[in-house]
């Protein structure tokens, strides 16, 4: 069974949503500016609740940011 | 870098150049350890920790007064998995070596060869957790 992983859009939305900096959504979500940059970076998975709020800060859908693939 | 990482990185090197020092010294001048009285073991074994604090709380003093105000340090749930997993190998890694030296060293040595195997035993496990910290940062962790 291939192995999944979750992945996601961060970068992307962050930059459509004017620019916004790691630091800005970082505070804004709760996290520091180096998750985000984990996060974006797929190393750290982060939990349900943080994806959700990143979501949310972001102004998107959950699955039009994190995936399962 | 992460106030945490850097925290462990400079725990690493305080306990390679402290207790590596510390036990290349009893290694190689075994009889000088050997002949030297109880309160110069002592000494020598309070001397290399109060270089270890001493080393650590200089870089915490340093951390505080270079502390940025626009990027306060908080730790979040990435900081907490990440220390979770390495306290946990670090307490299984200390766990046993503890038996080694608890309930088996009892019967074939004594004295100084048994508070050096324990204190190996808790460099060992601070490596351990320093150094499970870093590859968490560096190599990213999943829950």
């Amino acid at each position: 069974m291939p192995e999944r992983q979750v992945t996601n859009s961060v970068r992307t939305l962050r930059f459509l949503a004017g620019e916004m900096t790691q630091a800005d959504l970082g505070r804004r979500v709760g996290v520091t500016r180096q998750t985000i940059a984990a996060i974006e970076a797929g190393k750290y998975a982060p939990s349900l609740e943080t994806a959700f709020r990143i979501a949310e800060v972001l102004q998107k859908p959950f699955d039009e940011v994190f995936r399962w693939e | 870098m992460l106030p945490q990482e850097r925290f462990a990185y400079v725990w690493l090197a305080a306990l390679a150049l402290v207790f590596g020092g510390y036990f290349i010294a009893v290694a190689l001048v075994p009889a000088a350890h050997e002949t030297a009285t109880e309160l110069g073991r002592i000494t020598l074994l309070g001397a290399a920790l109060v270089l270890l604090a001493l080393v650590v709380g200089v870089d915490r003093l340093v951390a505080h007064f270079r502390a940025d105000e626009d990027e306060p340090v908080i730790t979040d749930e990435r900081d907490l998995l990440v220390k979770q997993h390495a306290t946990s190998a670090a307490y299984y890694v200390l766990i046993a070596c503890m038996i080694v030296v608890g309930c088996v060293m009892p019967f074939e040595a004594g004295g100084w060869d048994i508070v050096h195997a324990a204190l190996f035993a808790i460099v060992l496990a601070e490596v351990v957790h320093h150094g499970l910290i870093l590859i968490g940062y560096r190599q990213g962790l999943r829950a």
